[in-house]
């Protein structure tokens, strides 16, 4: 039998990766909610933040460069979203769905060959900023106090995003595109514009997850597909372009492979899959998802 | 009279379909200016290279003496001509009153700064123009959950929010009963005439189009077959063999 403090500390720790998790997969279903594209590369984005920030703040030296390389990651990454959006997918808008999902599935392709060119294949590591380092102590327990910054960072990331896509006039935007773009053109607004930020947030949103969970992680080739796989699976649950359904699937997720580690701790990854099989069979479009047409 | 919106040699080829086949069309301002013409004859692909959904082949398009021929549909909208669809075009899922305010802030610039409140943002315009179009009553709702006929008044609304001179409307009464026909071309006629705004249109049902038209044009395979008063269109031999025969 489990002890009940281990299990509470077991659920903060379903609650960390479901932070990561949320934040990524916001990224990926923003986008798809926006534009109805399936960005392979959301991944690609993810794992480049993480080499960003640990050749900026890598090794024993980093410590306070920590925020140096944060920063740099989120700007290097969403430059290189809008480029990808500009450059690659603005001439597939007007092809098939699997002329869009090809082109970024090369691009997950060239982006970890350049990877490998820049950063080698050795792993990396970045530690804990200062500050954020230590211990805290949760019912005689220890947990790590950076964990508590992650989960508090999903909640911002959640609540900015909620703010941006239901208060502002380019959030409304953003939710008028997907619905009838022709229509958004016609009251005057430039589509293509609204699509790139859209996809540069995106970006972002990808960055911010892989630079923040960098500390604590092997940082190696390989994670962009890993991460890449969770956080569809995360997109799906939840319903693919909603933004708060991406919020549950990632705590369900998070959740599911927390007590998974506590029952079976070798089948833990199944449990991700078992979540989603069990929610599929529920509600075919995901918790929040609508029905396509 | 001057000429508000013009084309000259308006050519839009698919492959070797001339859809739209050297149409010289002349809009003088402040008319309601009906084009009509059998499924098939081009209009809407018409409408189309107008306000710049699809590239023309050759030939000119001019708004205001100005050439606007290959500008997107955005800029289109920003000079001040607005348009409605076929098939009706709402944002399902935003409240009636946020696709207002969604048009009002493109319209105005307001795309500059997106991160401006836009609950706040232009929220008494908004309800203005809900008001002439007869939809205050429902502007929380979500657009998807109006009538038929609600949502075509909720198009033309969003088309004036862009604060046009020109109206461009694809068969506004589609799929509409006679009521809700009757309720929107009230609501057309009242609106140009109020703003003096000019329109075109293009429309089937001839009762409508007699109704409400100060001049016609017609348009038969991509081309246009005859152009006048709504009496001269009525008598016009041509437009009675290819078009009207069976319905006047």
């Amino acid at each position: 039998m489990v002890a009940w403090p281990d299990a509470v500390i077991q659920l903060l720790s379903g609650l960390t990766a479901a932070s990561t998790l949320f934040i990524v997969a916001s990224g990926l279903t923003l986008v798809f909610g926006a534009m109805r594209v399936i960005n392979m590369a959301h991944g690609s984005f993810y794992m480049y933040a993480a080499f960003i920030l640990a050749t900026v703040a890598g090794g024993a030296a980093g410590g306070a460069r920590f925020w140096v390389g944060l920063g740099a990651a989120v700007v290097v990454v969403a430059v290189l979203g809008g480029l990808v959006e500009v450059g690659v997918l603005r001439r597939t808008y007007d092809k098939e769905h699997l002329t869009q999902l090809l082109a970024t599935f090369a691009l997950v392709y060239i982006f970890a060959d350049l990877a490998l060119q820049v950063w080698g294949g050795t792993y990396r590591s970045v530690s804990v900023p200062p500050g954020l380092d230590g211990q805290a102590e949760v019912l005689g327990r220890a947990f790590p106090v950076y964990n508590f910054f992650l989960i508090g960072l999903g909640i911002a990331v959640g609540a900015g995003l909620w703010f941006i896509l239901q208060r502002t006039t380019l959030g409304w935007q953003v939710r008028a595109l997907v619905e009838d773009p022709e229509l958004l053109a016609a009251a005057g607004v430039n589509v293509r514009r609204v699509g790139t930020i859209a996809f540069i947030i995106g970006a972002l949103l990808a960055a911010v997850a892989g630079a923040a969970r960098a500390p604590g992680i092997t940082i190696a080739p390989g994670m962009d597909t890993e991460i890449l796989v969770d956080a569809f699976i995360v997109a799906v649950i939840g319903g693919l372009g909603s933004v708060t359904g991406a919020a549950l699937g990632a705590i369900i997720i998070g959740l599911f492979q927390a007590v998974g580690v506590l029952l079976a701790a070798e089948w833990s990854s199944a449990f991700t899959y078992l979540a989603m099989i069990l929610v599929l069979i529920v509600r075919p479009s995901g918790l929040l998802g609508i029905p396509e047409r | 009279m001057t000429a508000l919106l013009e084309t000259r040699g308006l050519v839009k080829a698919f492959g070797g379909l001339r859809a739209v086949d050297g149409v010289d069309l002349v809009v003088e301002q402040g008319r309601i200016h009906a084009v009509i013409g059998p499924n098939g004859a081009g209009k809407t692909t018409l409408f189309n290279v107008i306000t710049g959904y699809l590239r023309p082949t050759a030939g000119r398009v001019l708004f205001r003496g100005q050439d606007i021929t290959g500008w997107p549909p955005h800029r289109v909208a920003r000079i001040g001509l607005a348009r409605t669809f076929q098939i009706t075009n709402i944002f399902p899922r935003l409240t009636v009153l946020e696709s207002v305010q969604v048009a009002l802030a493109a319209a105005r610039g307001r795309e500059k700064d997106p991160l401006s409140r836009s609950d706040r943002t232009f929220r008494d315009e908004a309800l203005a123009l809900l008001e002439d179009v007869g939809l205050v009553g429902l502007a929380d709702q979500e657009a998807r959950t109006l009538s038929h006929g609600d949502q075509r008044a909720l198009e033309v609304a969003l088309a004036l929010a862009i604060g046009p001179k020109l109206l461009i409307l694809d068969e506004p009464t589609a799929g509409m009963s006679p009521w809700e026909t009757e309720r929107t071309v009230d609501l057309i006629y009242e609106v140009a005439r109020r703003r003096g705004l000019t329109v075109v249109l293009c429309e089937h049902d001839m009762q409508v189009v007699f109704k409400i038209s100060d001049w016609i044009t017609v348009m038969h395979q991509g081309r246009v077959i005859a152009q006048g008063l709504p009496d001269q269109i009525r008598r016009n031999e041509t437009v009675i063999q290819v078009y009207l025969g069976e319905q006047v």
